[in-house]
């Protein structure tokens, strides 16, 4: 089968390898039949020397050449499915004086590109991306509806624009020493304080008024349905 | 090269591969599923081996596979290496004691 073939028609290759890894599990339950085993007993046993069946099929798949120039292919879309993010924020998102638009993405102003889209890039170009920054924030607020918003909003905020396939926490490396002790703060107060439904009062330092502590309205954060 | 050298005796399907290594090599010799099919599949991408369906001894459709020109070469190549280790192997298994007494 040309190359060509195997890598536009790979429905065809997967049916054809099922039938040939079946044809060969029906003859060793043939086999076990006519030495004497019940329909069942064959197939119990076939199973068991066959071995795992999709381990076999993934070894086959990786024998193939095709393997690599699919990968390829795959990060090649990605990358350029993140790219037009990128062109399609800063035609919309920037108001013409380079500052981010009310609906921009909190991680891109609109001159920069988000982590996300580099991360694309860079895994094309082979280090294999780094997932490190898209960890979730390890500190996380249980749900409490009674709870105060804007406390809450230090806490967790999850992108659900299409360009950011991973949440995290925007900029959360820059955020002030003042920040932090307030968020711990706040969430172990409000472990103390909450049966009585008294948040207390989030940090109101010059830092957490800068937008990225606060947010925007236009910002959906976390499971709020907001 | 058992698979190759299988093979070169004429189509064959891959569970016959697996049963003629066995039969011959009188069960010393068991080939598992799980490395038969991957190194088929390799040998045909390498071009050694070329396949083809067409209907087995049972009716059934089977994938035979059947040794190409480029295929008779890489068998004789590891034929011939397989020949020089196995002298050279016996030569210290004949020799080895003699000349350290």
């Amino acid at each position: 089968m040309s190359w060509w073939a195997r890598l536009f028609g790979r429905d065809r290759v997967e049916r054809r390898l099922d039938a040939e890894l079946q044809f060969h599990f029906d003859q060793m339950v043939d086999r076990n039949r006519r030495a004497g085993m019940s329909e069942e007993e064959a197939r119990r046993s076939a199973r068991l020397e066959f071995g795992g069946l999709d381990v076999v099929k993934e070894e086959c798949r990786d024998s193939s050449r095709m393997r690599m120039l699919e990968q390829t292919m795959q990060d090649l879309r990605y990358a350029a499915r993140m790219l037009s993010c990128v062109a399609y924020q800063r035609n919309r998102n920037t108001d013409g004086v380079g500052r981010a638009s009310p609906d921009c993405h909190p991680h891109d102003d609109g001159r920069n590109v988000p982590h996300c889209c580099s991360r694309s890039v860079g895994r094309f170009a082979g280090n294999g991306g780094n997932n490190s920054t898209h960890q979730q924030p390890s500190v996380r607020p249980q749900a409490d509806r009674s709870a105060d918003a804007r406390g809450r909003r230090l806490h967790t905020r999850r992108c659900h624009r299409r360009c950011c396939l991973y949440s995290s926490p925007p900029r959360q490396q820059n955020r002030s020493a003042c920040c932090a002790t307030a968020r711990v703060t706040w969430s172990t107060a409000r472990t103390r304080v909450e049966p009585h439904g008294v948040a207390p009062e989030p940090c109101r330092c010059e830092e957490c008024n800068h937008r990225d502590h606060n947010g925007g309205d236009d910002v959906r954060w976390g499971n709020q349905a907001e | 090269m058992l698979i190759l050298k299988v093979i070169a005796a004429g189509p064959i399907h891959g569970y016959a591969i697996a049963q003629r290594i066995q039969h011959i090599s009188r069960d010393v010799l068991q080939v598992r599923q799980g490395s038969l099919y991957p190194a088929l599949h390799r040998l045909e991408n390498r071009k050694l081996l070329q396949a083809e369906w067409k209907p087995s001894e049972t009716g059934r459709e089977a994938k035979f596979y059947r040794l190409t020109a480029r295929g008779r070469k890489q068998l004789e190549s590891e034929a011939d290496t397989w020949n020089h280790l196995r002298d050279g192997i016996e030569l210290i298994m004949r020799n080895a004691g003699k000349e350290a007494l």
